[in-house]
């Protein structure tokens, strides 16, 4: 009995342990440039926990979670082309265009503290009344997932055409920047941001968790399967799919925002339609509805992007497209998923080996097993 | 079964009509039920039994006239509303969330606040988990409770939504086809069931399975093309005239045989 | 007077590109439901035909016929893109058929597949594609049937496309050392295609200036709509394929082959799209990218006109460019010089192209906050997801 309970006991909290050392150890094993590649990706797995709890638990398939992403960027773009700042000083780009003074919409991104609340809060607001607005109308589906793509692009021209206000197609570098005294591109802040993103992932996955977890996440999935019931039965759903939007939104921002340092530049591109497409099918192949197939898909799907790019640049799309191809067709559950479902058992049984049933006490534990075997005790009197 | 004047009616519908692009579904319907009562509600194929209970329920808002629920009208609250208001439903198929367990479906169902907050942060009130588990037992589903409800049988599913209905605590049920797809015997418990909530509850029954009708004993509404043709007990209603041309007269199935 | 007559004509040009890249997707989405994302690169691949075309008439036995090459190039890609829209129909739509969300992302796949397929095509990558189908398909003839019945078949099946796809890939790098051959035929940069020499010209009709092309892509769109409001509301096929859209089940029953009227529908669809991508082409240099320009719009114009009504997609597409145009070229300045200095900063602010497209797509999206079902709703039934 004591080996039942420390073995579950470990079963549970290896995961943890591993990732704890993990984080110690990559940033030792990893050179700088392939620790900031995992640091990058890590952060994407952020977003893609947003995207999942939207898609894979709500049924909402939003095209335009790169706006929120980039919002979030930009914040800290922002402040950190003013931090590096003497007093009276204009961030370099305005002097192409002939910008005098910091347009008013910056002035309060010199403060650190309004911009680590506006990380999250400002893509949060945005996506709260654009989600109040298409689901206050009931526009559900396609209809929803088009009008998302839509406002991304009317986001991203916004952001590509204002030169003097945001710099435009040229984005907003982090690079030279200080934090805390010490330059954002330097390999000792690099490592300190692949720890701040370790903690991070974690703790939106652990925010996901508990969101999905208990009677909160049984209504979201009730309403990915049926909201006019939920409707009937007192619900208002409405305020449901905004929150739950927002809360997208909110970890898109962080994720853009540690994406922006990792990567030293924010731009439009973050807002191209391509981009938060791509986002959607590292949730699908990692396996909707399963958090941390969420943030496998987006660390293992960026990092075979950037291996095929470095060997063959050409064949990426081919890959890319083909995945999704395969993902819808072959593996709706995604890679988790399949896993979950007994797929590898399905796979050796198929070459040959017999599969592992379950024995004494799974069997037993199972409910439906017990329900059949008192309904049958039952017909027996 | 005297409609006396001095209980005021629980639901009136007063003149509903509801135009689908110029089709009339509902043609100037009036209803009253009173608080208590169990009500039958029959009638062919298109007589607009379904769109009845969407414009109670605020699915449908009525082109002209009004819903009235304890004298106040609900016609434009929204459906959630509506639901809060007291007013439950089944639907025509049965209508579980398939990919949760019997008893989180009827977590969500139990009556208490359902906003977002209280389902983050909140338990459940040992009150609350004590009527989830009475109303296992009532339907029998108590060994299931652990089961995805999609892995559930149809009859079972048809108990379960019940079994949500009754976790709302509506005081008004509306209940469309409770029996189609049950076996003999759990439609005579269904039966038993509903007849065993009239009195506490007022409950509104659309049913096609005539025999399941007659064993209810309750009063009968006969709709015909959006209105009604005639009301009464089960025998005054089979020997109307105009019901039995409704129903075997025209070309509709012929239901109405028992 | 004449800036109503310029904007009129403008607005008209712009829209009437967008009229005829949207009404492949109006017949796609509005009668079957399907939102195909590769609709833009089937556009593309008319445009491409184009130039294909183009090239042949150029110089050799057919220079003679260049000045009409582009009236031959109209079917050709109607043609070309159907038949690709009609492969795509086949082999991934019809497996997805009442899951939009997934049809989405697969034909995004599709469309990603496509970009990439005409940046890198040459002689050695086509022959070793078409190797590799063939031997996928030929493949499983010329192995014993029995094999076909074990428990692992399943992975046999995946094993030999994998094996073709190898060998497809192999035959190709090892033909790609052959400099003939790697020579890819279109490249990633941009191809121009050079209008005959009368649709350069210009007609003047008072002070307003109507390029030839403009008005030949006009033309073009009214003969397209025409065309497809003839086939579906006269002749018999287009009688079905309004059958199955409002009632399945019952086409059905009727002796109505469903499957034939999806894979025709399809086909129409994406033909109209190549024979926007011939318009396009007219209107400057086309690259692999046509496609992502031109999606977001005709989705926009699908929606804002109202699912499956075509009325409502000229109506949207007309509009859209009109506005688009009267907001990108500021020329409310012109009309009324003498505007408050906050609305003439205001003006000037959206007069761009992008910007334009900022505040009409904003607008399109308010909207629908009161008209979520668009300008012309469908009475019915709408397409669920």
């Amino acid at each position: 009995m004591a080996d039942l309970v420390s073995s579950r006991h470990l079963r549970r909290s290896l995961p943890w342990l591993l990732i704890v050392i993990a984080a110690l150890v990559l940033p030792v094993l990893l050179p700088p440039f392939r620790l900031n590649l995992l640091g990058r990706f890590l952060s994407l797995g952020i977003v893609a926990l947003g995207i999942d709890l939207i898609w894979g638990f709500t049924g909402l398939l939003s095209l335009g979670q790169g706006i929120f992403f980039a919002l979030g960027g930009y914040a800290l773009g922002m402040h950190l082309q003013l931090s590096a700042l003497a007093p009276g000083e204009l961030p370099e780009f305005f002097g192409l265009y002939g910008v005098k003074a910091l347009p008013a919409f910056w002035q309060p991104f010199t403060s650190p503290l309004f911009t680590l609340l506006c990380i999250w809060v400002l893509p949060a607001l945005v996506a709260g009344v654009l989600g109040y607005l298409v689901f206050r109308n009931r526009i559900k589906g396609v209809y929803f997932s088009i009008l998302t793509q839509a406002a991304l692009l009317v986001f991203f021209n916004f952001f590509n055409g204002q030169q003097k206000l945001i710099n435009g197609t040229n984005g907003l570098k982090t690079d030279t920047a200080r934090l805390f005294g010490e330059l954002v591109g330097s390999d000792s802040m690099q490592r300190n941001l692949f720890w701040l993103t370790v903690l991070l992932v974690v703790g939106a996955y652990l925010l996901s968790r508990w969101l999905t977890r208990g009677r909160f996440g049984d209504a979201l999935i009730a309403i990915r399967d049926d909201e006019p019931r939920l409707r009937f039965t007192g619900y208002n759903t409405t305020v449901y799919k905004t929150l739950v939007f927002a809360v997208a939104g909110a970890m898109a921002g962080v994720s853009g925002a540690l994406y922006t340092v990792q990567s030293g530049i924010v731009s439009p591109q973050y807002m191209a339609v391509p981009f938060s497409i791509e986002m959607v099918i590292w949730v699908a192949v990692g396996g909707r509805g399963t958090l941390i197939g969420a943030v496998l898909g987006a660390v293992l799907i960026n990092y075979a992007k950037s291996l095929v790019s470095e060997a063959l640049p050409e064949t990426w799309l081919f890959i890319q497209g083909g995945l999704f191809l395969l993902v819808v067709t072959a593996l709706p559950d995604g890679l988790v998923g399949w896993w979950r479902r007994g797929g590898p058992g399905r796979l050796a049984s198929m070459l040959g080996w017999p599969p592992r049933t379950a024995t004494y006490p799974q069997l037993d534990l199972d409910p439906a097993v017990q329900a059949e075997r008192s309904e049958l005790e039952g017909g027996m009197k | 079964m005297s409609h006396s004047t001095a209980v005021a009616p629980l639901l009136q519908l007063r003149g509903v009509s509801v135009s689908f692009d110029g089709f009339w579904a509902l043609k100037d319907l009036d209803l009253a039920l009173l608080p208590g009562e169990l009500r039958a509600v029959i009638g062919p194929n298109g007589a607009g039994k379904t769109t009845f209970l969407d414009v109670i329920t605020g699915k449908v808002r009525p082109t002209r006239g009004d819903v009235l629920f304890r004298g106040r009208s609900l016609v434009g609250i929204p459906e959630h509303r509506i639901a809060r208001l007291g007013i439950g439903r089944k639907f025509q198929t049965p209508r579980v969330i398939e990919n949760l367990t019997v008893g989180h479906n009827l977590d969500l169902a139990v009556k208490g606040s359902h906003g977002p907050l209280t389902l983050l942060f909140g338990r459940l009130s040992a009150q609350q988990r004590q009527r989830v588990q009475e109303l296992l037992a009532v339907v029998g589903l108590e060994r299931h409770v652990a089961q995805q409800a999609g892995s559930l049988s149809h009859g079972q599913k048809q108990w379960l939504e019940i079994a949500m209905l009754l976790a709302q605590d509506p005081e008004l049920l509306l209940v469309d086809e409770p029996v189609a797809g049950l076996s003999d015997e759990e439609t005579e418990l269904t039966g038993k069931l509903l007849r065993s909530l009239a009195g506490d509850h007022t409950v509104l029954v659309i049913e096609h399975d005539m025999d399941f009708i007659r064993e209810l004993q309750a009063p009968v509404t006969v709709l015909h093309e959006g209105h009604v043709l005639c009301e009464g007990s089960m025998d005054v209603v089979q020997n109307d005239p105009r019901v039995i041309e409704v129903y075997l007269g025209t070309e509709t199935e012929g239901e109405f045989q028992s | 007077m004449d800036l109503l007559y310029d904007t009129l004509f403008n607005g008209l040009a712009i829209g009437s590109v967008l009229v005829l890249a949207a009404l492949g997707l109006a017949v796609v989405f509005g009668l079957m439901g399907v939102i195909n994302m590769a609709h833009g690169e089937l556009m593309m691949l008319g445009a491409y035909t184009t130039f294909v075309v183009q090239n042949l008439f150029k110089e050799g036995p057919l220079e003679a016929l260049f000045p009409v090459y582009i009236l031959i190039a109209i079917p050709v890609a109607f043609v070309v893109s159907g038949l690709a829209g009609l492969l795509l129909e086949k082999t991934v739509i019809r497996r997805l058929y009442g899951r939009p969300l997934e049809t989405l992302l697969a034909t995004w796949g599709v469309s990603l597949i496509l970009q990439q397929f005409v940046r890198s095509v040459s002689s050695a990558f086509a022959i070793g594609l078409v190797v590799a189908v063939v031997l996928g398909l030929f493949l499983p003839r010329f192995t014993p049937a029995d094999l076909w019945q074990r428990r692992w078949s399943p992975l046999l099946g995946v094993g030999t496309w994998v094996v073709s796809a190898l060998v497809g890939i192999v035959l190709a790098s090892a033909l790609g050392g052959v400099r003939a051959l790697d020579q890819p035929w279109f490249s990633a940069r941009n191809i121009d295609v050079t209008a005959p020499q009368w649709l350069r010209g210009a007609v003047d009709l008072g002070a307003l200036n109507m390029p030839t092309a403009r008005l030949f892509i006009i033309a073009l769109t009214a003969l397209a709509l025409g065309g497809v409001l003839w086939f579906l509301q006269k002749s018999v096929w287009g009688m079905r394929i309004r059958a199955v859209t409002q009632n399945r089940s019952m086409s059905d029953c009727l002796g109505i082959p469903t499957e034939t009227v999806d894979a025709l529908t399809f086909l129409v669809g994406s033909g109209l799209a190549g024979v926007a991508g011939v318009a396009v082409t007219l209107l400057g240099s086309v690259g692999p990218n046509l496609g992502g320009n031109y999606i977001v719009d005709c989705f926009m114009v699908v929606v804002l006109g109202g699912v499956g009504k075509l009325v409502g997609t000229v109506v949207a597409a007309l509009g859209i460019g009109v506005l688009s145009y009267i907001v990108g070229s500021g020329s409310l300045l012109l009309v009324w010089p003498a505007m408050p200095p906050a609305i003439n900063e205001l003006v000037t602010f959206f007069a761009t192209t992008s910007m334009a497209k900022v505040l009409v797509f904003a607008l399109i999206v308010v909207f629908l906050q009161f008209r979520p079902a668009g300008l012309f709703p469908q009475k019915g039934r709408l397409v669920e997801a």
